[in-house]
């Protein structure tokens, strides 16, 4: 059961009513049941591993706190979880990749056996909460928190509904604060639960799936695209990514707060960014934070010298790109983050002194927006590696992207021949371009408060236009079709 | 902050309003093909006497003011195109809580076909919300459709391209459900029904076959709702050039399965006219009376609402209504439906 669906709408409304029914005690075991309901949608195998996970989880950090004074056998557990964990990854996700490439080596060295490829369904969700695992395991091996005696509370970190098939990546210890404080039914935080759930729908089904169709078109058939309509496609892209990404995370936070437990914001009006850095920091939060304190932080960071600094940036994002998915073009867009970081740190002192030498003004809208600008293109760039169906379609759709220089497809109605009609088209714009102010102004404000701020009629209106927004003009339920209803039957 | 009476006061006041909204922009962006001949109903200040049901022959094929005209029969055209036997059971019942007729004649056109989706969105879209509806919903549709039917803007909220000022207007019909038509087009062509000219072989009665068993249950559910309501019930096939490959089957085998129904109404104890069998009786000319082969022609309308009518007032309790006054406005609605078939023999189909 996708999220983005009416399913998930009743089956949260059935999770609300009775939530708030319950008494405190018994609140996080209902959302642990509903939370393994949700999941066993996906299958019982896919509910095992989950169920195997967290048994296997919990008693090894159980262990990792026993022997806290004894290093030997903390740092023998530790390996044996981390081993636990990212072997489930590597099984389930990464088995068909090492495969492959270790079957084109052997064809390079004209070896004559190749090995099979394994048939194994990847389970729902198994990238963000094996992360979950290993945050927890690292944390307790730490310190950071005593190991979580309640098994059911611990379950529930790991199975939670909202979060467990696209994140956020929850750390334990903020979760538990959320869980073990006195949960009542809050009308204003219940309200912008739920409003920032709609404005997820909004996102991703008026906008981002209709870019979706755009995309494809162009994407899917690139050799019959060129110069402006594929550049165009990659910017429908980068954008189709975001509120897809936001869309999902934003009805995940919102249901969540409803629910008066606050999970952390994922975005941050990443576009915005100025540098690709200042990027990673508003992107996936939840993300880079974890690759931060448990990749990049033991590699030494930037504590080790710029060479070994570069290094372990390089190597965060590699990682990163494979964590995205196993296949080499995600690779390709992780190392190019990793590349554009440090670049951007080599030719830092470069650019400040030209900018000193030709008295450049750093702290004016024109400065940031062309810093904005040049951001949003690199990022733009990469983007086309995360989304073209394999590495060699990512280097065609670049080569087509420069094969023309076409600039009338923006008068000549060809726009409207990438899969949606006009109308719909001219839809999307302008809820692009609601959306696009929206970020703006959450840059300087908080539109939370500044909604709260208005009269009754305007916040109705507001919402009103939201849901009946998302109900009317959500691309989704596409069945109707206007012919079929003209009766022709003789 | 815990939940206020105000609180619950804004819950409530803005759902009346989002549900007064959606209610209106179901109305203003749903498909409205199909609901001339049904919605009028609703707003019928007297009680039709006899409700038609049926198929797209009947809709094309019945005219309730031409029965006011000749018999001073108060009647409602309640077929609908593509409507099958389900779809009629249900439109029947839907009725019954609006009104109590007499008699209900409903044609058996559609024995080997379904309605498709289109026609029961048709069918289910048109009725107000109630039980009959969520029963029928859950009889005639497949249970991850119901959402659609239930709540019709999700289905039909891609419409919203397609919306013009005559989505705003009410749907209005002064022919009580009927219309007519002179000819069948296809892609533009005309259909020839010089060809229809030699005549029909009609099979004897005694060729029967098997009448398939979703259209049984139906004749059975509606034989039993019209029993209860204490209903005189007439099932009618109208004349059609059945014979070869047809878009419904083999032209014989449903003139088997239409000879089969009288089997059917005699153990069902229904009357059945299998007009087939009365084409000198009527008088009909296949050519002129029929536009393709089973849609009745102008013509053919003329010449099938006097039969009905006249067999209707031979056999059943239906009186001539013509000295009511508050039945007046059906003599104006008549003279509007004349200049309405005027105008479509000349030209407008």
């Amino acid at each position: 059961m996708s999220v983005v669906s009416l399913k998930f709408i009743v089956f949260f409304l059935g999770v609300f009513i009775f939530y708030y029914l319950m008494p405190q005690k018994a609140k996080p075991y209902w959302l642990l049941v509903m939370s393994y309901g949700f999941y066993s949608l996906f299958g019982i195998k896919n509910l095992l591993i989950l169920l195997a996970t967290t048994i296997v989880v919990y008693i090894g950090a159980c262990f990792i706190e026993k022997y806290q004074g004894n290093k030997k056998k903390k740092n023998i557990i530790l390996i044996l979880e981390l081993i636990f964990s990212i072997g489930l990854l590597v099984v389930f996700k990464y088995s068909n990749f090492i495969i492959e490439n270790v079957n084109t080596i052997a064809e390079k060295l004209h070896m004559s056996y190749q090995f099979n490829e394994v048939s194994l369904i990847l389970p729902a969700g198994i990238s963000f909460y094996v992360f979950s695992v290993i945050s927890y395991t690292i944390d307790v091996y730490r310190g950071t928190y005593a190991a979580e005696k309640n098994f059911f509370k611990f379950a529930l970190y790991i199975s939670y509904f909202p979060k467990v098939t696209s994140g956020p990546i929850e750390r334990f210890g903020d979760f538990k604060e959320q869980l073990e404080r006195k949960i009542t039914f809050d009308y204003e935080n219940v309200k912008d639960g739920f409003l920032l759930a709609a404005l997820g729908f909004a996102q991703k089904l008026i906008v981002a799936d209709r870019l979706g169709v755009m995309v494809s078109t162009v994407f899917g058939n690139y050799n019959q695209y060129s110069g402006f309509t594929v550049f165009l496609a990659s910017i429908m892209y980068t954008l189709q990514i975001y509120w897809d990404f936001t869309g999902y995370t934003n009805i995940a936070l919102g249901a969540s707060q409803m629910l008066g437990i606050k999970m952390k914001d994922n975005f941050r009006q990443p576009y915005l960014a100025v540098t690709i850095r200042d990027f990673w920091k508003r992107w996936h939060i939840s993300l880079t934070s974890w690759f931060g304190s448990y990749l990049y932080i033991p590699l030494g960071g930037n504590r080790k010298g710029k060479l070994r600094k570069y290094i372990n940036i390089m190597i965060v994002f590699g990682v990163s790109g494979l964590w995205h998915g196993a296949s080499w073009n995600f690779i390709i867009w992780g190392l190019l983050h990793g590349v554009y970081q440090v670049m951007e740190d080599v030719i830092a002192p470069a650019i400040n002194g030209i900018n000193k030498k030709l008295s450049v003004r750093t702290d004016t809208f024109s400065y940031r927006f062309g810093q904005r600008t040049v951001t949003f293109l690199l990022v733009n760039f990469a983007w086309i590696f995360f989304g073209a169906n394999g590495t060699r379609n990512a280097l065609g759709i670049i080569k087509q992207m420069f094969a023309e220089f076409n600039p009338w497809i923006f008068f000549d109605g060809s726009l409207y021949k990438l899969g949606i009609s006009q109308k719909q088209f001219s839809l999307t714009l302008f809820v692009i371009g609601i959306l696009i102010f929206i970020d703006i102004c959450r840059e300087k404000i908080s539109m939370r408060d500044w909604i709260r701020k208005q009269n009754l009629w305007f916040r109705w209106l507001l919402y009103l236009m939201l849901l009946f927004g998302v109900i009317i003009f959500g691309y989704y339920n596409n069945g109707y079709d206007a012919s079929s209803f003209i009766y022709n039957n003789f | 902050m815990r939940i206020k009476i105000k609180h619950i006061m804004h819950i409530v006041a803005f759902a009346i309003i989002f549900f007064m909204i959606f209610n209106y922009a179901t109305f203003v962006i749903r498909d409205k093909s199909g609901a001339q001949s049904c919605v009028p109903f609703y707003d019928m200040d007297e009680d039709a006497d006899v409700l038609f049901l049926g198929t797209s022959v009947t809709f094309n094929g019945i005219s309730p003011l031409d029965l006011w005209n000749e018999y001073g029969m108060v009647s409602f055209n309640l077929a609908n195109e593509g409507h099958d036997l389900a779809n009629s059971y249900w439109a029947l019942k839907e009725a019954l809580n609006y009104q109590q007729p007499k008699v209900v004649v409903i044609d058996v056109s559609y024995l080997t076909v379904e309605s498709s989706e289109p026609r029961v969105h048709v069918l289910l879209d048109n009725m107000p919300f109630g039980l009959t509806k969520l029963q029928a919903i859950c009889d005639l549709t497949p249970k991850g459709q119901w959402r659609d039917y239930v709540f019709p803007l999700m289905f039909y909220h891609g419409n919203w391209e397609n919306v013009t000022t005559n989505n705003f207007q009410e749907v209005t019909s002064i022919n009580y459900g009927a219309t007519v038509a002179q000819y069948s087009k296809k892609d533009d062509v005309i259909f020839d029904t010089s060809v229809f000219a030699q005549g029909l072989t009609v099979l004897p009665e005694d060729d029967v076959c098997q009448i398939p068993e979703r259209a049984l249950t139906y004749i059975d559910k509606i034989t039993a709702l019209c029993k209860e309501n204490n209903i005189q019930l007439l099932f009618v096939n109208y004349p059609s050039y059945a014979t070869g490959e047809t878009n419904h089957g083999n032209g014989e085998e449903l003139q088997r399965m239409w000879n089969a129904f009288s089997l059917v109404a005699d153990e069902n104890d229904v009357d059945y006219l299998n007009c087939l069998h009365l084409i000198e009786d009527i008088g009909f000319d296949y050519q002129k009376d029929l536009r393709d082969w089973r849609h009745l022609s102008v013509y053919g309308n003329q010449k099938m609402t006097s039969y009905i009518g006249a067999y209707i007032m031979e056999h059943y309790d239906v009186s001539d209504r013509r000295g009511e006054e508050s039945l007046a406005h059906w003599n104006d609605d008549y003279v509007r439906w004349e200049q309405y078939r005027q105008r479509v023999l000349e030209g407008e189909n």
